[in-house]
């Protein structure tokens, strides 16, 4: 299991020790409450998070229906730490930002290596190579478009404070399938200095 | 004769709310109360809705001179001299008035003020029938009570208005919870449905709270955890109607992080109408009726909760 995405468990919302019945319970129910004509969405999620979430429930449901490959991924699953996440609430977008990455058939890191450090123009790069549009980032992470323009731009002084750009920042890296706390490392460590960075700082305060 | 007073903290509360008007929540306010108020238990029915209100309606009461609105602009500085009996042992009411424009929502300093009074009150329960509208006067009634009721219709208008007024409701608990004041501005700041932070659920606002202070993030997962808002499902007319309720609570722990408890659904009852016209409630003028059975149940899964609680 990749850590930060949720189990078939939690896509169903059954427990581990969930009866077949449970399982069966929890997949209709699921099934119902997602599909495109469910009154349950109405205003929270788009056609393509829907499509997203089908998938993800008729995937968890194909494996937990099977006794043999329920046990084989359970095995897997044991031991496997639970993440922070609020409840384990799993939020569309969270699930839905590596497809954007898949979108272009290409998940594979084009050299991320060689592209340290992450800054605005590294990011714009590693952004381009996959063919994704800032207008598909703003629109999947809700991240106003004149933020993620800022942020290609390393316009930091037009940024708001560094929690919301760390915020920002980790949605873009996980909207195109970059590592990251690299790259959130990184950028951070670029804003503070450019803050150091006297020329900046005196054009800043005019 | 006193009659004993079942819990020694104060009574218990409970807001009925939806977000939006016309989806039964007054009509069900009433019949809870009655229902409850039957069962044994001293009610104290507050209209907490300035500009509609008519829960007086509801309960056969005639408009009265002394309202909520009173206490609201300052006038009163008691509620115990704003009640007003009903026509059912056990259950008295704090109407409100209907049609006075001047009278608007009470301000955050007033709205402590009769929270507080409430605590006072005494009774066994109190039942909050909030107005349409995310108001912060809606919302807070519904963020501090003790149960806390989503009524929503099966149409889209309805559900859309309840997943508004219920993000607005956990973003201002977490408001009140928070205790470091950038990370009160950091909620305020979500809190605008509009934001182009990309904070859309609770789930999105955790790691911005966490970066700023890992101990707020373990209160924001506590005060979600802890809030167990509830779901009734009014007008119900087929089966798929009855099962939104169910689909409502599964998004609602999906996409808000909340466990919103499936409490009951109400049928489409055209009796309904026929209690309201002789200006009875309808869990006592027919008790036999579609609609009364649901509310009785209803009220008696409430009743249970709150005595476990």
């Amino acid at each position: 299991m990749i850590p930060g995405t949720s189990s078939h468990y939690e896509i169903l919302g059954v427990s581990p020790d969930a009866t077949d019945e449970d399982i069966s319970r929890a997949y209709h129910l699921a099934l119902e409450t997602y599909s495109e004509s469910s009154l349950a969405v109405y205003s929270l999620y788009d056609d393509d998070e829907l499509l997203t979430l089908r998938n993800k429930i008729e995937e968890a449901y194909r494996v937990l229906s099977s006794h043999q490959e329920r046990s084989t991924y359970d095995s897997q699953y044991e031991g496997v730490s639970q993440d922070e996440s609020p409840l384990n609430a799993v939020t569309a977008i969270e699930k839905l930002q590596p497809e954007v990455a898949r979108e272009t058939g290409e998940l594979t890191p084009l050299g991320v290596e060689d592209e340290l450090p992450f800054n605005g123009a590294g990011l714009r790069r590693a952004r381009l190579e996959r063919g994704i549009t800032l207008n598909r980032i703003s629109e999947v992470t809700r991240i106003g478009l004149t933020h993620l323009e800022n942020l290609e731009e390393d316009n930091h002084e037009a940024l708001p404070a560094s929690v919301y750009v760390r915020g920002f920042v980790a949605g873009y890296a996980r909207c195109i399938g970059i590592p990251q706390e690299r790259v959130i490392t990184d950028y951070m460590a670029a804003i503070r200095k450019s803050q150091l960075d006297p020329i900046k700082r005196k054009r800043s305060k005019q | 004769m006193k009659e004993r007073r079942r819990y020694p903290r104060g009574p218990r509360t409970i807001a009925l709310a939806g977000g939006k008007g016309g989806v039964g929540k007054t009509f069900i306010s009433a019949n809870l109360a009655v229902a409850i108020a039957e069962a044994g238990f001293r009610v104290i029915a507050i209209d907490t809705d300035l500009e509609g209100a008519n829960l007086h309606t509801w309960l056969g009461v005639r408009e009265s001179s002394n309202t909520l609105a009173d206490f609201v602009s300052g006038r009163e500085d008691s509620l115990e001299s704003l009640l007003v009996g009903t026509d059912f042992e056990n259950l008295r009411l704090i109407p409100a008035t209907q049609g006075h424009l001047t009278h608007a929502q009470p301000g955050s300093e007033r709205r402590q003020k009769l929270l507080k009074a409430v605590q006072n009150l005494d009774c066994d329960l109190v039942i909050l029938d909030c107005g349409a509208g995310t108001h912060a006067s809606n919302v807070d009634y519904f963020s501090v009570s003790d149960v806390a009721i989503l009524i929503i219709r099966p149409e889209p208008t309805s559900v859309e208005n309840a997943y508004n007024f219920l993000r607005s409701a956990i973003f201002r608990k977490m408001e009140l919870a928070m205790l470091k004041p950038e990370v009160q501005a950091c909620v305020r700041e979500a809190m605008d449905q509009r934001n182009d932070l990309g904070v859309r659920t609770p789930a999105n606002l955790h790691p911005l709270v966490r970066s700023i202070d890992p101990q707020e993030a373990r209160r924001f997962n506590k005060v979600l955890r802890d809030f167990s808002p509830q779901i009734i499902i009014n007008e119900v007319l087929t089966a798929e109607d009855v099962r939104l309720g169910f689909s409502i609570s599964e998004v609602c722990k999906r996409f808000f992080g909340v466990d919103a408890d499936y409490l009951g659904y109400i049928s489409n009852d055209e009796k309904i109408r026929q209690a309201l016209r002789k200006g009875a409630p309808i869990v006592a003028s027919m008790p036999e009726a579609d609609a009364s059975i649901y509310l009785n149940r209803v009220a008696r899964k409430l009743l249970k909760q709150i005595e476990w609680r």
